[in-house]
């Protein structure tokens, strides 16, 4: 193969797996410690999508926009947990089910508000690198960069002492809480995180793609399989598995044409049976 | 109240007089439209509840209910199939889909399961998009309407009254299925499956046959709806629907496996189209409608009702504790 299509094919891999790698991060954080399986995380990636958007088409600075995007949906995240999410705590599916609901809500409100057309958004980073005989757009490098710069930020955090609390809370709620943390604000700053995480992938990957209100539907189904091949609430196996799954779509989209989700799909049903709890997983017990 | 003291035939009597004479009573077309797709659904609808008392939560109803237009569309269509050979066939095809299915994924825990469901209905949608036998992103056209000789059933009275009497079936069939010995062992799976397991209760084959039956009723269900509405596409059968599937359930009430599905996909389907709003506002709709039902009426409407007029038929389980994500 030529050298110059793979180097594109591996850059657009690793800006979709850097998008990928926040979403599943994201999930995988909220559901790990306020046990939400968030059906509407997606969406929340769409509202973030669309904040940046509306914000960078305003004139404002993009990092500005970029920050106002995730504080905007830390600040959804934390009101939807305060009013659906922790009255439903101890009732999984009707938790799933209100997710289901509050995601067809976002999706039509933003069809409602914005139109069901795709917005694109203009790069801030124009230009292109030239290295040797390849051109590489700085737009896709600045994608990689900045996922990367919040993955080693969010790293940093889960490090520190209220990091260290979530974990606890994520391994055992009631052992930590008689370890003196505060759960609920552990599952308020789990949630928040979560989908600012999901905001920032959003606003991250709008350039690349454009910003259109049915943009959560098919990350959802990426991220679902990434934490089923992942485990769940491993941060580590969403990275690796991220960034394979966004090297499999641009790969696969390339050779196989749109018949990449079948890979993908493949590629989850031989992890489901050699190894159901994933590959980065905690084995639990096998029942049944 | 009073009307417990009546016995419960009285009231199914006289619900279906109602149900019998509806076609008379209601003189708009688009309404009785509306009240056969409601029929279609619940059956589906139906199915979901019986999964959930197993303790599988699916994405996918509609899946099966696609692959049994689907099934029936192809086979009327290009093989020139009588409807009435059709019917049971969309049935049995998408029964044996559910079997292969639930024997690699139902042995996951319910996360993975629910996880899987979902690609399932992404994927499948993708799948008959790019399958050129299947008519592909064009989907399949010109369905035709079920005969019985030389009569069609073209108006929607008649078709009313098909649907009405394939939702009889799929009800007597849930019934004696929740009747049975093996309505009682998904009761028991349903509140507790450890304990379920401990008294002997093998719960990989009672999980399979709620799925299976789930997976053959959506499919007759299915071949109906094909032969409705004459044109099927891949987009009809996607993940919305499913969701407003399970929407539908926790409105009607959870808890009540046979006149949940009905009264809530009734209400959801209905009340959109009667407010005007049914094109551009559904989605926020279903959507308010299933918040506001989690947090404050959680048996969902006839749980509501149920406290005022009708016995109680309820199967409760206090929901799937939060326990570790394997569970």
């Amino acid at each position: 193969m030529d050298f110059k299509v793979f180097f594109q094919l591996l850059l657009n891999g690793l800006v979709l797996g850097s998008s990928y790698i926040l979403v599943a991060a994201g999930f995988t954080l909220v559901y790990g410690s306020a046990r939400v399986f968030n059906f509407a995380h997606g969406h929340f990636y769409m509202l973030g999508a669309f904040i940046y958007g509306g914000l960078v088409l305003l004139g404002l600075p993009w990092i500005l926009s970029l920050i106002i995007a995730g504080l905007a949906l830390a600040l959804f995240g934390y009101l939807s947990w305060q009013v659906i999410f922790r009255p439903l705590y101890f009732d999984v599916f009707l938790t799933v089910a209100t997710t289901v609901g509050l995601g067809l809500i976002m999706v039509q409100g933003v069809i409602v508000i914005a139109g069901e057309r795709d917005i694109v958004v203009p790069s801030v980073f124009k230009g292109v690198l030239t290295l040797g005989d390849t051109a590489v757009s700085v737009e896709k490098i600045s994608i990689v960069l900045i996922s990367l710069a919040v993955m080693l930020a969010l790293h940093l955090f889960l490090k520190s002492k209220i990091g260290k609390a979530l974990e606890a809370t994520t391994i055992d709620p009631e052992g930590a809480s008689l370890q003196g943390i505060n759960t609920g604000r552990m599952f308020v700053i789990a949630m928040a995180l979560g989908s600012a995480l999901a905001g920032i992938a959003g606003a991250v990957i709008v350039p690349y793609l454009s910003a259109q209100p049915n943009m959560g539907y098919p990350i959802t189904t990426t991220y679902l399989c990434i934490v089923v091949v992942a485990g769940h609430g491993s941060l580590k196996g969403a990275v690796v598995t991220g960034l394979l799954f966004g090297l499999i779509k641009s790969f696969g989209y390339h050779f196989l044409g749109t018949w990449d989700y079948t890979l993908m799909l493949l590629l989850v049903a031989v992890i489901m049976y050699l190894r159901p709890w994933g590959i980065w997983g905690v084995e639990f017990r096998r029942k049944v | 109240m009073q009307l417990q003291k009546y016995p419960q035939w009285l009231l199914l009597t006289g619900i279906f007089l109602i149900l019998i004479f509806l076609p008379f009573l209601i003189t708009s077309q688009h309404l009785m439209h509306i009240l056969i797709l409601a029929g279609l659904e619940c059956i589906a609808v139906m199915g979901f509840i019986a999964q959930y008392n197993v303790r599988l939560i699916t994405f996918c109803t509609a899946t099966f209910w696609g692959l049994g237009a689907y099934a029936s569309g192809f086979l009327s269509t290009k093989l020139g199939m009588n409807f009435w050979f059709c019917l049971p066939l969309a049935g049995v095809i998408a029964g044996c889909f559910a079997l292969i299915i639930g024997l690699l994924v139902i042995r996951a825990g319910w996360v993975t399961f629910l996880m899987i469901t979902v690609v399932m209905a992404e994927i499948s949608v993708e799948a008959i998009g790019h399958m050129n036998l299947l008519g592909g992103w064009d989907g399949i056209t010109r369905i035709p309407r079920p005969a019985i000789g030389s009569y069609l059933f073209l108006s929607k009275a008649s078709y009313y009254y098909l649907t009405l009497a394939l939702v009889m079936v799929c009800v007597l069939i849930f019934k004696g299925l929740y009747k049975s010995a093996i309505g009682k062992a998904w009761t028991a799976i349903g509140q507790s499956p450890d304990l379920a397991e401990s008294v002997g209760i093998d719960l990989f084959k009672y999980r399979m046959i709620a799925y299976v039956a789930a997976g053959f009723t959506s499919g007759l269900s299915g071949s109906l709806y094909a032969h409705y509405v004459s044109y099927i596409a891949p987009q009809t059968f996607d993940i919305i629907r499913s969701l407003y599937i399970s929407i539908d359930a926790v409105v009607g009430g959870l808890g009540f496996v046979i006149s949940g599905p009905i009264v809530g996909s009734i209400i959801l389907r209905a009340i959109p189209e009667w407010l005007r709003i049914a094109d551009k506002y559904q989605p926020i709709f279903e959507g308010c409608f299933i918040i506001l039902c989690a947090l404050f009426f959680r048996k969902g409407v006839i749980g509501l009702l149920s406290r005022y007029v009708v016995r109680p038929d309820e199967k409760s389980w206090k929901g799937v504790s939060v326990g570790d994500p394997g569970d």
